[in-house]
């Protein structure tokens, strides 16, 4: 294996039933990295997850985390990572001493101090019982618990769901506390792009079990642009565009195009230059807007409450 | 967990703390199953403080202890459950597995802690509950050690249940399909620990049935759940484990079909036999019977000669109804008491009291307030009073003694059988004397000694009815003691009537039985000696050879008749839908088993050149559905690209197991999807890289011109 590389997947694939949930994905993590694992609801982020982790058999492919067979990772492995699943997961029947006393049993690395320091940044009252914590809470102590071991890689599965704004600034600040040090790596799921924007430098787009993106976050930003197309009339926009390649959104005004394309080059240019449009203007996007270029659905759609009429007493009323 | 416990020195007491966490997470399921095991005990305690003021017997098992079979294998359930389901899935899982120890490692310290909280749960009610009962003055019965022997044996058994559920919940499969499954381990393990003589045999069954499901239960945990992931080990284990709950569930099935659907079969209308009987005229006549199962009933069809020929005047049913008037039998003598008869295992065993004591409830019975047993250790009678539990004394040779005190003087030798399941009768055979007792007055007389170099093989009495007296007279009660040389016949105060010596050509025989035909002229004597002395074996009953010798006036031998074997119950020779049916559910290697075991076991099998023509039929049958189910698991496996070897083993099972092998791999395996390679267009499964038709790898996911992708990061 590649010594930079800390984790691999080679065409994973996963099936549920029927459901292809992971198709084929091949990756590598580089070490070091602060990766962002994206993709909508249900696109197969956890499920690749723990098949990295050896927590779900994958039906085809292979992957290895740190060097490693994920389906045999031995525990001296385990014990150099760190996963922290979007629920949170704890007993809840052990005070927050408790959780740390015992997890500390299984660790090597084991940091008391950087245990501490996360349970007192959030407040958490060290006698009380993990199930009636609050979510923020219990995000805070299970970062605890990932972060105390001194993991060499970091694995957060929508780490700040359902978090208030300051628990997820800690969140964060514990994520760049982690890169510090230039070995660890952080491979994380989120739907907070602002977050991923703040911390990742490298980005994975999955988009319903298809990997489409995989590069750094500054190559994302400069490889997807927006196009806005001026047109002299309403009536000289075209009704239906072509297949453009590369295309990933497409929104319309009276007089104008605008189009989000993907890696767009020379052949690009030539194709929007035959829509007929008066001016073509290039403009790059926000990491925010490539993203949802490739979350949303592709190509040209209208707003999906169109088309529902407003009821009388509204016309009324107005 | 102390709530102050800080951090010790890493990979140190890791076991520890997960047996730890274990123990306490699982203290309210173990709290709810001591509850439950000790409801169960204060149960069966009362309904046997019950029992024991009616005078009746404790039977064939101590009664907490059949309660305890049902309380500790819920427990186990319980336990085993409440250990999985919580953290087998999802996120619970990944918190619980993901940390540095091995999988193994994990369920080791599960199982242990598991198993430390049942023993806790089941152990301790079980021995109060048995400190207790061993305590004198809590139960009018003699106490022996070894009867806390059963509980263990269900305690133990109860780790099998435990593991089963830990199974059940951690195995991915549908709880409507076969999830359940190896429930039916333990079952069936209860069902052999139940069944077997000897403690030793029944830790034997405990031992291996918790270790097969306890290795298939540590497999799964250790796979996540799946069959596929699991060693060659873990899914044999599996495979062992699944197998008793789909023959458990498939002759449920077999059973509710047959009653359902071919209710009205001609085969269920009657089994026809024949048998031999003494009738009240003092001739030997050969009984045609037919036994009905729906509903239950055996009649008498016809009466015939020895040569088989009808008799005449038992044509009318109400004659034959009256067929054995007059005639007064005794059970049967056993001749060979050192052989193990069935009539003796009945309460014998590690599960029965047979073989530690005998309940006397002989004629005419004891007071109500009274129990009396024959204590094999002591070799005396002891006396209880029901209601207080007291000993009231013994009886010895010399009489009753009351008090704890034993006599000095004791029965000599071992207590001969009784032909009833409880010694019923006043007759106590021993082999150098023959004792009559009478439990009312807490008598006891010696009514025969044997000559020198004579020994008794056992003694019985026709019965003290005073019905049958006022009947038929005095000659109607009568005792008869089988010697090594001789069989005796007496009246109840020891007055010889009728001594002969045992023919020479019926030393093979195992039992003699003794009847008089009172309404007969002369009221003649008969012995019978038949080759069985297992009575109450299934499908021998009445099949034996035997020999009958007639005395007539004066005790002279009138008559000595053979008696040909008895038909054995079978089935006429149509053969039924029903059988067609049955025979296709067992594979013909299972047949052939059978046949084998029958053949070693020494039972009666009919060759094949005579076998009727449901047998024939069967066989026929048999190998077809094993071809059948060889073939359905050949396909299924080529169907899903099996490697070579899994695709013969397979088969092999299909064959060997029939229809049943053909479902173990329905209930086994992962069955991955199958999809249409679009090199050769046929179907594949997705588990494998690459086509098993064609060799065509998995196309990567079509681009859509969106991609971007760093060459470095694939």
């Amino acid at each position: 294996m590649n010594s930079g590389i800390v984790m691999q997947a080679q065409g994973l694939t996963r099936y549920f039933g029927s459901r292809k949930v992971v198709d084929q994905l091949t990756m590598d993590v580089p070490r070091g990295s602060v990766f962002a694992f994206l993709g909508r609801n249900g696109s197969g982020k956890t499920t690749t997850i723990r098949m990295l982790l050896g927590l779900t058999e994958p039906t085809r492919g292979s992957s290895t985390v740190l060097g490693h067979d994920s389906r045999h990772l031995p525990p001296e492995v385990i014990a150099r990572i760190g996963y922290m699943s979007e629920s949170h997961s704890m007993y809840e029947w052990m005070t927050v001493r408790q959780c740390g006393a015992y997890q500390a049993r299984f660790y090597p690395r084991w940091n008391a101090k950087v245990f501490d320091s996360i349970v007192g940044h959030f407040h958490l009252d060290l006698r009380a019982k993990a199930g009636d914590l609050s979510r923020g809470e219990r995000a805070g102590l299970s970062l605890a618990m990932t972060l105390a071991p001194e993991p060499e890689l970091l694995i957060l599965d929508d780490p700040a769901i359902g978090l208030d704004p300051v628990a997820r600034r800690s969140l964060l600040e514990s994520m760049i506390y982690i890169t510090r040090d230039s070995d660890r790596t952080i491979f994380f799921s989120s739907h907070l792009l602002d977050d991923v924007e703040r911390v990742a430098d490298h980005i994975a787009i999955l988009d319903r079990s298809v990997l489409r993106v995989l590069c750094s976050v500054d190559s994302l930003r400069s490889s997807v642009r927006q196009f806005t197309l001026h047109y002299a009339g309403p009536e000289a926009l075209p009704p239906k565009l072509p297949t453009l390649r590369g295309l990933l959104r497409v929104r319309r005004s009276a007089t104008d195009l605008w189009l989000t394309v993907a890696a767009p080059d020379d052949a690009t240019q030539r194709e929007l230059r035959l829509l007929g449009a008066a001016t073509i203007e290039e403009v790059p996007v926000g990491l925010n807007d490539a993203v949802i270029g490739y979350l949303g659905d592709r190509g040209e759609h209208g707003f999906f409450l169109d088309g529902i009429p407003v009821p009388a007493a509204a016309r009324g009323a107005a | 967990m102390s709530d102050n416990a800080m951090p010790g020195p890493p990979g140190i007491g890791m076991f520890g703390a997960i047996v730890r966490k274990e123990l306490r997470e699982r203290v309210k399921v173990t709290f709810v199953c001591l509850v439950i095991v000790v409801a169960g005990q204060f149960i069966s305690l009362g309904f046997q403080y019950m029992m024991s003021l009616a005078g009746v017997a404790i039977g064939e098992s101590p009664f907490p202890f059949t309660f305890f079979t049902l309380t500790s294998a819920l427990s186990g359930l319980l336990i085993g459950r409440a250990q999985i389901v919580h953290e087998n899935r999802g996120d619970r899982w990944g918190f619980l597995a993901l940390r540095p120890v091995r999988r193994s490692t994990l369920f080791l310290g599960k199982a242990l802690a598991g198993v430390l909280l049942y023993c806790v749960a089941t152990g301790v009610p079980l021995a109060f509950a048995t400190a207790w009962m061993a305590a004198p003055g809590h139960r009018p019965w003699p106490w022996d050690p070894r009867m806390a022997l059963p509980g263990v044996a269900d305690m133990l058994c109860g780790l099998v249940y435990y593991f089963a559920a830990m199974l059940v919940g951690m195995r991915e499969a549908r709880w409507y399909g076969s999830r359940f499954l190896p429930l039916g381990a333990a079952i069936a393990c209860s069902g052999v620990v139940l069944y077997v003589s000897h403690f030793w045999q029944a830790l034997v069954v405990v031992a291996i049935g918790a270790a097969v499901v306890g290795l298939a239960a540590a497999a799964t945990v250790i796979g996540g759940g799946r069959y596929e992931p699991l060693s060659r080990q873990g899914r044999m284990a599996l495979g062992l484990t699944v197998m008793p709950g789909l023959t458990l569930v498939g002759t449920l099935a077999v059973g509710i079909i047959s009653l359902t659907v071919f209710s009205r079969v001609p085969a269920l209308d009657g089994f026809r036999s024949t048998g031999y009987a003494i009738a009240g005229d003092g001739s030997i006549v050969q009984r045609v019977l037919v036994q009905r199962f729906f509903p239950a009933s055996r009649q008498v069809v016809a009466v015939n000669d020895l040569q088989g020929h009808a008799i005449e005047r038992y044509q009318d049913s109400v004659a034959r109804t009256k067929l054995t008037a007059g005639v007064i039998s005794t059970p049967a003598v056993s001749l060979h008491p050192e052989a193990p008869s069935t009539l003796e295992s009945f309460g014998s065993g590690y599960r029965g009291t047979y073989d530690l004591f005998v309940q006397l409830t002989s004629l005419p019975p004891a007071p109500s307030e009274d129990s009396w047993y024959f204590v094999r250790r002591v070799g005396l009678i002891a006396a209880y009073e029901n209601r207080s539990a007291r000993l009231l004394g013994w009886m010895g040779p010399d009489g009753f003694s009351a008090g704890e005190s034993l006599p000095s003087h004791r029965f000599e030798g071992p207590l001969r059988p009784s032909a009833e399941a409880f010694y019923a009768q006043p007759v106590l055979a021993f082999p150098s004397a023959v004792y009559r007792v009478d439990l009312r007055q807490r008598t006891i007389r010696n009514v025969f000694a044997p000559a020198p170099g004579e020994i008794v093989l056992g003694a019985v009495t026709s019965g003290d009815s005073t019905a049958a007296m006022a009947a038929y007279g005095p000659r109607a009660k009568f005792d008869v003691i089988a010697t090594t040389r001789n069989v005796h016949v007496q009246s109840a105060d020891g007055t010889s009537e009728l001594s002969a010596v045992r023919d020479s050509n019926t030393t093979a025989y195992g039992t003699v039985t003794v009847s008089r035909a009172l309404l007969a002229p002369g009221a003649p004597t008969f012995f019978w000696y038949s080759s069985s002395d297992r009575p109450f074996i299934n499908g021998e009953q009445g099949t034996a050879a035997g020999h009958i010798t007639e005395f007539g006036d004066g005790n002279t031998i009138v008559a000595q008749v053979p008696i040909p074997r008895d038909t054995v119950p079978t089935a006429t020779d149509k053969v039924s839908a029903q059988d067609v049916f049955t025979a296709s559910t067992i594979s013909v290697t299972w047949r052939a088993a059978l046949q084998v075991y029958f053949r070693l076991s020494g039972r009666r099998t009919v060759s094949p050149r005579n076998w009727p023509r449901s047998d024939v039929v069967g066989w026929i049958v048999s190998t077809i559905a094993s071809l059948v189910a060889a073939a359905l698991t050949f396909l299924l496996a080529r169907l899903f690209a099996f490697e070579r070897n899994r695709r013969l083993l397979w088969t092999a099972l299909g064959f060997v197991l029939g229809p049943l092998g053909a479902l173990l791999m329905l209930s086994l395996i992962d069955w991955p999807v199958r999809e249409t390679c679009p090199a050769c267009g046929r179907k594949r499964v997705v588990t494998r890289a690459r086509c098993e038709h064609c060799d065509a790898p998995f196309l990567p996911p079509a681009l859509d011109g969106t991609e971007i992708f760093e060459p470095a990061m694939l």
